[in-house]
């Protein structure tokens, strides 16, 4: 299937979804419908072992267009008279249920991020299983900037990681921050080079796919970043 | 002076004059709230309840956009003073309805729509701790120290301190504080995630504020409270619920028409 913002292939069982509208990578509304369209029609099918998720060029994905985005709310938000919402469009729930498709798979999904991850892109990566990050990455939710907040669980899962206390001071400042920062508030679970982090991510996810537990799925990875 | 005049003055000194059990000061810095403990040197709690919860409130009016807490003087707060504790606890009910009090106190700080930070010098113990516990950060210097000494009285923390620190740190040093009693320093406390940050030169209090404002300055009510709610669903709700509201809070947020254009 030929889409238009993200590619893929498989090579040895493993999935690569790329991100594919360099050089920002940005998610657009045509992308979490064609991303929709890969969990729904092609992952279900691909018997692919393994997932690695990662952007084409030199980033990750700046993150989500918001302003494609609010506008295509506001045009499909039905308002009562006092203009509260009465209904909203149903695309963010379907985004929402996209990403949680890769939370829930019991096959390894690792992202390998490099350069920009912000906003919607770092939902995104927090809804995978492990974060593998280039050193000079630079990650963040920028949305409080906008007069707006993560809408797609990214909130949810940064206080896992990270606690409540971390996420708050992330989501209000709405700083990016570096891939050290990220690594030590537990946000990505280990730093490679630039060069090497999507080659990485694929050997590592050939390595835990079989017999894959979600629970030990990261205690290889310091057996990975020996040689870094 | 008229008669008039004279209720006007009466009333005004009513208002005015602190319940014995307040020890709050407050002061407003650029829209972030400070209360201050104010009962050194040691910012010994007289009730469980420190500050009137009225008073509190309205204080705490919608153009207030962060809130620190903190003590007068070296220490935090060396918790609640046990002579007091005892006069409490000599009548039945008196107590209980204290502490009640106290807990409608906590309680209101902890679920606050707008970020609250513990600056925390010195002492930190019992009482004290458990306010520190009910704001969702902690700063500290590096010579903080922590415990809940009310197993060496015989009592446990009962202000929702065990509850709030057990979210927050393991269940072994939850023993080794509430059972043990031990008193922890600040460099422990950072490693068990009691407290947030150390500040190993710089005032806790100006970096509180500073951070505060880092966080809130340029940020509208709407979206502070937004972002506040959907940090206490996590705690209130199933991660799906949570990540639903989330999604509701945001289209909120884009349709109010103030979010990016």
């Amino acid at each position: 299937m030929n889409y238009h913002t993200v590619r893929y292939k498989i090579e040895e069982g493993v999935f690569h979804l790329i991100l594919n509208q360099p050089p920002a990578n940005r998610m657009d509304m045509i992308f979490f419908d064609e991303l929709q369209d890969i969990v729904t029609r092609v992952l279900p099918f691909a018997e692919a072992k393994a997932i690695v998720i990662y952007g084409e060029g030199r980033h990750f994905s700046s993150g989500a267009d918001l302003p494609d985005l609010i506008s295509n709310l506001k045009r499909n938000s039905i308002l009562d008279g006092d203009n509260s919402i009465n209904t909203y469009p149903g695309f963010l729930e379907t985004n929402v249920k996209t990403f949680q498709y890769f939370d829930d798979l019991k096959i390894p999904v690792i992202a390998a991020i490099r350069g920009v991850c912000l906003g919607s892109a770092l939902e995104l990566a927090l809804f995978c299983h492990i974060r593998l990050c280039a050193k000079g990455a630079v990650l963040g939710f920028p949305e409080s900037t906008f007069g707006l907040l993560p809408g797609c669980g990214g909130i949810q899962k940064i206080i896992r990681l990270s606690g409540k206390a971390k996420a708050m001071e992330l989501l209000l400042k709405g700083n990016s921050f570096s891939a050290e920062e990220a690594l030590e508030w537990n946000i990505v679970d280990g730093l490679l080079s630039k060069k090497n982090v999507i080659e990485k991510a694929i050997a590592f996810a050939k390595e835990i796919a079989p017999g894959y537990k979600r629970l030990y799925a990261k205690e290889n990875i310091k057996k990975l970043l020996k040689n870094e | 002076m008229t008669a008039v005049q004279m209720i006007f003055y009466r009333n005004c000194l009513i208002y005015s004059m602190k319940q014995k059990f307040d020890i709050a000061d407050f002061e407003i810095t650029d829209e972030i709230g400070i209360l201050k403990l104010n009962n050194p040197p040691q910012n010994y709690l007289i009730e469980p309840a420190f500050a009137d919860l009225e008073k509190l409130q309205r204080w705490l009016n919608d153009d207030i956009k962060g809130l620190i807490i903190t003590g007068t003087g070296r220490h935090f707060s060396a918790g609640a003073d046990m002579s007091h504790l005892k006069e409490m606890a000599a009548t039945a009910g008196a107590l209980e309805k204290k502490m009640t009090a106290g807990n409608q106190l906590l309680n209101f700080i902890y679920d606050l729509d707008i970020p609250t930070i513990a600056a925390i010098k010195g002492v930190c113990f019992g009482g004290g701790l458990e306010i520190a516990l009910s704001c969702q950060i902690r700063f500290c210097n590096s010579r903080a120290l922590f415990a809940f000494p009310e197993v060496n009285h015989g009592l446990i923390p009962g202000l929702g301190g065990i509850v709030r620190a057990s979210h927050l740190i393991g269940n072994a040093a939850l023993l080794q504080m509430a059972l043990g009693g031990d008193v922890i320093d600040a460099r422990k406390a950072f490693e068990i995630k009691l407290v947030d940050a150390i500040m190993e030169t710089e005032e806790v209090e100006s970096y509180a504020i500073k951070m505060m404002k880092k966080m809130v300055e340029d940020r509208s009510p709407e979206v502070i409270h937004a972002i506040m709610q959907a940090i206490r669903n996590s705690e209130k709700m199933t991660m799906e619920e949570a990540i639903a509201e989330e999604t509701k809070l945001f289209c909120k947020l884009a349709l109010s028409g103030k979010a990016f254009n």
